[in-house]
């Protein structure tokens, strides 16, 4: 028995030893070779390009022919020029010469133009948008894309991840991808779901040539684990940390925080389909009941900017004129007053033909500030008489009580340009067709002004007539109020001190892993 | 008569595996999504199937026919190895819980024998000094292994091994020590209970009268723990044990989430947060399976160590 534990005891031991070799050498080999550890909670959902985008975009791999620049502005990228008809229904797009896909192969108007095809068909929901008629390829280094009217935002759509230049040799017998050969800076390497994502430097790479070998993309769902890996050292990016865990580290001389504010606003919707929010004098009582700054200070550390209308203002899309709601109780009160809505029973709470003001707020938890954001809400409201009950539910279920009509005000932190053009936003949140559906945005409301100026906008070339045309929306949706917004999101990463040239994206388009270097 | 007892214990288990598909299928009823659409979405790579085909697939599916009926085609397809496909991912469900599973055995596996190796020495090395130091050390530690809630055992593990010692990797998948500190965290809860049952069992077990007569025979007190009263306390604690081994399974939800592990917890929060009802429905009926076979597990090994038990089946 003795000499039985004995042996159980020393291969246990051996077990605990040899794990603390195998992570020491990983760490030393980490810390002398360029391999860049980043980690962040997204997984993609699939290895399809097509399908999903964003990572295959964001590590680099895989490149779409239109770019977008840190002002959120369309530029060249495979595409190295377009133009278009002076009737605005055929673009034609002219492809960058010499570049070559990771197997080799040339990337050309043909191959491009079946990866778009493809593209198109796979992820319909987005670009189902785009009016497109053909794609034709006049020569080598020419796509021309037809449509059947006028699209301006067309180049902004083709800046989606999921419109990607794919190689043939990145698709098996059935169409389906394999293993995605792009042009990127990057090269794709190996990918385990819900794991990881390893891409190693393309030395031939058409555009500046990465500084480091690898990179390898750890999923880690929780914040905390992502800290803790940060914290040994384990990887030297933690994307999307939460203020409060973030502030941790500014003292710090190993590491380095950065913020980037970004195109998402955190809002409310109301339903504008029933009472009490069918009466626009009591939407605008909400946003006057809500102090905006002291959400910022409170719940988010002081990380965000309270928000006037869609846009943030760094963006060229923003109408920067929008005046905001003020924290203002008494108008508040008084424009309650206006909507009928008294305490005729002195209980605190406002009422009306005897049925108090007693209103849901539905969110989810996925995003970790929107639950006490909502608690917040929940207090000032109350300070003006309205009683409000809150439903945090998951992100799906909340969504379908959104759908459903099964609620009052929805709080949502919601993307705004991963098509880098007013358009997608606009057309799904704000334009009749959009509200009446699934959207995010203004919950069943209806303003022909509003639907006639979007589709004008889609419809118009200049931009600075888009612009305008824009603005005027922007100013509408404020006045009218069917959503509330609040402030405007700023991004935290924090990295290792060691780490050069990491840049966030304002759209989320990018990492710039290619300009980062390890010192 | 043991064939008749193990078909007896058979035919409950189809019993309770029915029982579970019947609540499994009504998770499909109850959610929202439409599993035809789902499927579509899935075999075609569209998110907007034709309308047509949707209504075709409604039909094969038996998802407009009486309840009884659409249960009978869906058990159909699960039976044959069909659980339907995940709308996020488009791959087929068995194909997800294949990928995930090794993750969960592998850590609930090392977490067993974690809780063995700790558990049962100290429970024994309790019974054996009886109210002295041994044993008011294995109570305190046991009341705090039972009321530390597991996420915070796991950043204990995480800063201790992970960080301030530098020895274990603190999340995602690579060898085996990947798997130390989330199974050592696992374990925590098991090992509070099974060393209080080792302990119990021992004392009792050191209190029959046959422990008495090898004493009396002048058997020396190792060789009476070793050879007549270790194989009979352990049997409780190997019973309790297994039947612990599908609780484990669950507790894994919890633990791959913050380990970062891509198992069968994992793929099931993630499926619920999502909403992806085959792949929960997968999932589900998995862990379903995976306690009732260790169920039946330990009834055989019960069957095997314990002739009590054999008699009470004969």
């Amino acid at each position: 028995m003795k000499r039985k534990e004995g042996i159980l005891f020393i291969l246990l031991a051996l077990v605990v030893l040899g794990a603390g070799c195998t992570d020491k050498e990983q760490k030393e080999e980490n810390q002398t070779s360029q391999t860049l550890y980043i980690s962040g909670q997204w997984s993609p959902t699939s290895i399809d390009p097509h399908l999903s985008g964003y990572m295959p975009q964001r590590l680099e791999y895989a490149e779409t022919l239109v770019g977008v620049d840190y002002e959120g502005k369309i530029i060249p990228n495979l595409a190295k020029s377009w133009e278009v008809s002076s009737d605005g229904k055929k673009w034609t797009f002219k492809l960058r010469e010499g570049v070559l896909f990771h197997d080799g192969t040339s990337f050309t108007a043909e191959v491009m133009k079946k990866s778009l095809e493809r593209s198109f068909i796979q992820s319909a929901s987005t670009f189902g948008k785009i009016p497109v008629t053909s794609i034709e390829t006049p020569d080598n280094l020419t796509l021309v894309i037809s449509l059947n009217s006028t699209f301006p935002a067309l180049p902004a759509y083709l800046s989606k991840g999921e419109s990607v230049a794919l190689a043939p040799g990145s698709y098996d017998a059935s169409g389906n991808v394999t293993k995605p050969i792009g042009t990127g800076p990057f090269i794709f390497e190996s990918w385990k779901p819900e794991e990881e994502i390893v891409v190693v430097k393309n030395p031939d790479y058409w555009g500046h040539v990465a500084s480091v070998d690898k990179v390898v993309y750890r999923v880690i769902p929780e914040e905390l684990t992502r800290k803790m890996l940060l914290d040994s050292k384990d990887i030297q990016v933690a994307m999307i940390l939460s203020p409060d865990i973030a502030d941790k580290y500014t003292e710090k001389a190993d590491y380095t925080v950065l913020e980037q504010p970004i195109a998402r606003v955190r809002m409310i919707a109301f339903n504008t389909e029933k009472e009490p929010f069918n009466d626009k004098k009591v939407r605008q009582a909400i946003n006057y009941a809500i102090d905006r700054e002291a959400i910022v200070n409170s719940v988010l550390y002081g990380y965000g900017n309270t928000a006037a209308g869609l846009f943030p203002p760094q963006f060229y899309w923003a109408n920067k004129d929008i005046a905001p709601y003020t924290y203002d109780t008494e108008k508040a009160k008084k424009l309650l007053n206006e909507a009928g809505w008294t305490d005729s029973d002195g209980d605190g709470i406002l009422d009306k033909n005897g049925k108090p003001l007693k209103i849901t707020l539905v969110t989810y938890p996925e995003r970790a500030e929107l639950p006490p954001i909502a608690e917040v809400i929940q207090q000032q409201l109350e300070k003006v008489g309205i009683k409000t009950e809150l439903k945090v539910l998951n992100t799906d279920a909340s969504n379908a009580q959104r759908n459903k009509g099964n609620f009052d005000m929805y709080l949502v932190g919601r993307g705004l340009l991963f098509v880098p053009d007013p358009d997608e936003i606009m057309m799904t949140d704000y334009h009749s067709n959009g509200t009446s559906g699934d959207g995010w945005g203004a919950y069943r409301w209806h303003n022909d002004t509003v639907d006639k100026l979007i589709e004008q906008a889609r419809t118009t070339s200049d931009e600075a007539v888009r612009k305008k045309l824009y603005d005027e929306v922007q100013e509408i949706v404020v006045e009218e109020a069917p959503v509330a917004y609040l402030n405007y999101y700023v991004n935290i990463d924090v990295t290792t001190s060691n780490i050069k040239g990491y840049h966030l994206h304002p759209t989320e388009y990018s990492l710039d892993l290619q300009n980062v270097s390890i010192a | 008569m043991i064939r008749r007892i193990i078909l007896n214990r058979l035919f409950q288990m189809i019993q309770v595996m029915v029982g579970i598909s019947l609540i499994t299928f009504a998770v499909i009823s109850l959610s929202p999504g439409d599993p035809a659409e789902i499927t579509l979405r899935a075999t075609l790579g569209t998110e907007s199937p034709p309308k047509e085909a949707v209504a075709r697939l409604h039909e094969e599916m038996g998802l407009d026919d009486p309840w009884h009926v659409s249960y009978l085609k869906w058990i159909s397809r699960v039976v044959h190895g069909d659980l339907g496909y995940s709308y996020q991912t488009k791959r087929s469900t068995l194909e997800e819980i294949i990928r995930a599973l090794p993750t969960t055995f592998c850590l609930a596996s090392i977490s067993m024998l974690f809780s063995a190796i700790i558990a049962i020495p100290l429970g024994i090395a309790a019974a054996l000094r009886q109210n002295g130091f041994v044993d008011h050390i294995c109570r305190l530690t046991s009341i705090v292994c039972l009321s530390s809630p597991e996420y915070f055992v796991a950043i204990v593990f995480m800063l201790a091994g992970g960080i301030y010692l530098d020895i274990f990797p603190i999340a995602g998948t690579g060898g085996i020590e990947y798997f130390i500190l989330p199974s050592l965290t696992l374990s925590v809860g098991l090992i509070a209970i099974t060393m209080r049952i080792m302990r119990t069992s021992m004392i009792e077990t050191l209190e029959q009268d046959y422990m008495r007569t090898a004493r009396a025979k002048g058997l020396s007190r190792r060789k009476i723990i070793q050879r007549h009263a270790l194989k009979n306390a352990l049997l409780p604690v190997i019973i309790y044990m297994g039947t612990q081994f599908g609780w484990i399974f669950g507790g894994a939800v919890t633990i791959e989430s913050v380990f970062a592990l891509p198992g069968l917890g994992r793929l099931l929060v993630n499926s619920v947060s999502s909403m992806d009802i085959m792949v929960m429905q997968g999932c589900m009926l998995t862990f379903a399976m995976i306690v009732v076979l260790i169920n039946l597990f330990v009834d055989l090994v019960q069957l095997y160590l314990d002739p009590s038990v054999r008699a009470q089946g004969e």
